[in-house]
């Protein structure tokens, strides 16, 4: 199993877009070894919007978006940003790093209304989002406002009709040309959804210009990462410079792991097992260190590169490896872990609760074998020796 | 009684020439299911683990009486398969199969709406009724015949369910999957299990991500009369983080672990924190 959801840069959905026909801003995009100086050449403009390219949201907030009035304003944005980690409230203490620069013509705003595409799992269809106020307060507006959002499901069967464009503009108080503008947007974007198996698109905000054109200034798209097999270009625009380095080698030997704060290590097989495990972990008092789903039937080689994943990440005090065995004997899981204890340079406490088939057997071949392996007998008790092995929380 | 399969229940599989098709269709043959035959495009006229093997569904189904299919069809055709299975009219379809791309179901449910059969999953372990039949990929051995009904959208916390209420045994246990657009739900399972007379008390286990066991809590306080326990796992995953099932993402705030575990508590159901406990509220109940 590998992530659900690929992310791509703002850069890279605009140019979907554009590609689509849908209006976008005047852009270019900016990256280490290019010349200022031929940029601004080539540009021209006389004020330009900076935006840092990473794959997560607050980026304004976070700084991450700086406008520039003059050539100088304009290069010092550029020095400030590129080759830095940006930090906001989606990313970690460390950040992204900041390696692409989106250089914009700053478009005059009269308006900011909202408009997306998503897969909704409630109604099983592909569902269409309209509000009439867009940008950073979107979800405010809908918690607090939400006769200003209209939503419509659209069949397959049907794709996007009429009336699913004016019933998503009820509220957009638009003009005649706007709507059809609007409903070339929309109509473009499905098709943009259907080819490419997305799973969302958004542009917020869609805005109406001081000449009354609509304009997509700023996009978010997601894709259906079981469907990549079938869109190369789209598999192509994954950035591995935005992930977590310890998941992206995970992902190299096809775990699923994601690193989180805590110190105490969890080896798990099992998606739904893996979350419950540090449910436990976090309820007894302790940090998990990260989500690990080693697979339903696991093995003595994963279990090893489960191990040597852990390794890399330096706030690990203690492991713990719960593993339920169902058609893979817990005996057999229980011969892996010795045999990966051997194959890696672990130093920390590792603890081990073996379930289901032959348990007992398992627990008896790992008894006294290792002096880094400590037996549980059951989950709470795992849980908790983990913790305390791990010496508390951070 | 027993919820949607049992002894009887005579079944096809899709896919049965697959590693995955062959080891699991031979696990439940030893277990007792009654596997009639399988179907795989190409290999039709031959046979395998000594069921005769078909090109199509259809060709399968008018030499056989068959009441569910089995689908270990790779991802890239799976949704293919189960419109196929739905197309011959089979009542019951379960597929394991995981890694189907999210819009290849969308016209499947579509379709599904419209149609006699029952879908189970995709990305599920499957169907089992102890000592009577198996359908999926189940360990069979854990499970012992009772009055427990599981219902989970988790593979491995369905096992962790069935081993701590093994001193009661199990009626049916259902994994529904862990995909944002599958068949089966939470109130289908919970009606079936509630008009069921083995099933003496049912265990939900839910996720975070969507809002299913929160129309599922609203069902049971009008329509469940029999004792729910309930654990929701992700109360500690991080918002916005992906958790390797795609039905578990937190989006807009809301399928939080709390939200839904709120709305259980309203509705009288008996929840449990952590996975540890749910062996003991079971017990609590039939003591």
């Amino acid at each position: 199993m590998s992530d659900i959801i690929v992310y791509i840069h703002e850069y890279q959905s605009k140019r979907l877009l554009k590609t689509y026909e849908i209006p976008v801003p005047r852009s270019e995009v900016f990256t280490q070894g290019d010349s200022i100086e031929k940029f601004i050449a080539n540009f021209g403009g006389e004020s330009w919007i900076v935006k840092a390219q990473v794959h997560a949201g607050g980026r304004g907030k976070a700084g991450g978006i700086l406008w520039a009035h003059t050539r100088d304003e304009l290069k010092d944005s550029i020095n400030k940003l590129l080759g830095t980690q940006l930090v906001t409230k989606q990313t970690d203490a460390t950040g992204l790093p900041i390696n692409t620069l989106l250089v914009e013509k700053p478009a005059e705003i009269k308006r900011e209304i909202y408009l997306s595409l998503l897969v909704d799992r409630a109604s099983k269809k592909i569902t269409a989002i309209a509000s009439a106020e867009g940008g950073v307060n979107i979800e405010e507006v809908a918690a607090k406002t939400p006769e200003k959002i209209a939503s419509v499901n659209i069949h397959k069967t049907s794709g996007v009709q009429g009336y699913h464009c004016r019933l998503l503009a009820r509220n957009l108080d638009l003009n005649k040309e706007q709507f059809k503008q609007f409903s070339h947007i929309l109509r473009q974007m499905y098709s943009l959804f259907l080819d490419s198996d997305a799973s969302l698109i958004e542009i917020n905000p869609l805005i109406i210009t001081q000449d009354e054109a609509l304009l997509a200034l700023d996009a978010k798209m997601n894709f259906d990462d079981n469907a990549l097999f079938r869109h190369k270009k789209i598999a192509s625009l994954k950035d591995p410079s935005q992930e977590n380095p310890i998941e992206l080698k995970a992902r190299q030997h096809d775990l699923n792991y994601v690193k989180l704060e805590g110190n105490v290590g969890c080896i798990v097989n099992g998606a739904g097992l893996a979350m419950a495990t540090m449910d436990l972990i976090k309820h007894h008092g302790g940090e998990p260190a990260n989500f690990l789903d080693v697979g339903g039937g696991t093995n003595a080689e994963r279990v090893t590169q489960a191990f040597n994943l852990l390794l890399e990440d330096e706030n690990v005090r203690s492991i713990f490896v719960n593993i339920f065995g169902g058609i893979v004997r817990c005996d057999v899981i229980a011969q892996g872990i010795l045999q990966a204890l051997e194959q890696t340079e672990l130093t920390m406490p590792v603890v081990v609760l073996l379930q289901g088939t032959n348990a007992e057997q398992g627990k008896a071949i790992l008894k006294d074998q290792h002096k880094l392996i400590i037996p549980a007998n059951h989950l709470t008790e795992g849980a908790t020796l983990a913790i305390q092995q791990a010496g508390g929380t951070i | 009684m027993s919820v949607l399969i049992d002894k009887h229940t005579r079944i096809l599989c899709q896919g049965i020439t697959g590693s995955n098709g062959t080891f699991h269709t031979q696990q439940c043959i030893e277990y007792g299911s009654q596997m009639v035959a399988g179907v795989t495009p190409g290999k039709g006229g031959t046979t395998h683990l000594d069921l005769p093997v078909y090109d199509t569904v259809y060709a399968a189904t008018q030499q056989h009486d068959i009441d569910a299919t089995v689908i270990y069809v790779p991802a890239a055709f799976a949704a293919d398969a189960i419109l196929e299975a739905v197309e011959a009219e089979i009542p019951l379809i379960v597929c394991i199969t995981e890694g189907i791309p999210v819009q290849d179901m969308i016209p499947v449910s579509d379709i599904l709406e419209t149609s006699q059969s029952l879908l189970i999953g995709p990305n599920c372990p499957g169907i089992i009724t102890p000592d009577q039949c198996k359908i999926g990929i189940m360990p069979g051995n854990i499970h012992k015949a009772g009055n427990v009904g599981i219902v989970s959208r988790s593979g491995t916390l369905t096992y962790v369910a069935v081993n701590q209420t093994r001193d009661y045994g199990q009626s049916t246990c259902i994994g529904i999957g862990g995909d944002p657009i599958h068949g089966l739900d939470f109130i289908e399972c919970l009606t079936m299990f509630e008009h069921d007379s083995d099933t003496e008390v049912i265990v939900m286990v839910g996720e975070i991500g969507g809002t299913a066991e929160e129309e599922a809590a609203e069902f049971i306080q009008s329509a469940v009369s029999k004792p729910v326990v309930s654990y929701i796992a992700g109360a500690s995953a991080p918002p916005g983080k992906r958790m390797g099932h795609a039905g578990a993402i937190i989006s807009g705030g809301k399928g939080t672990a709390d939200d839904k575990y709120k709305a259980l508590e309203k509705a009288g159901v008996h929840t449990v924190r952590t996975l540890a406990e749910i062996g003991d509220a079971v017990k609590k109940i039939l003591a």
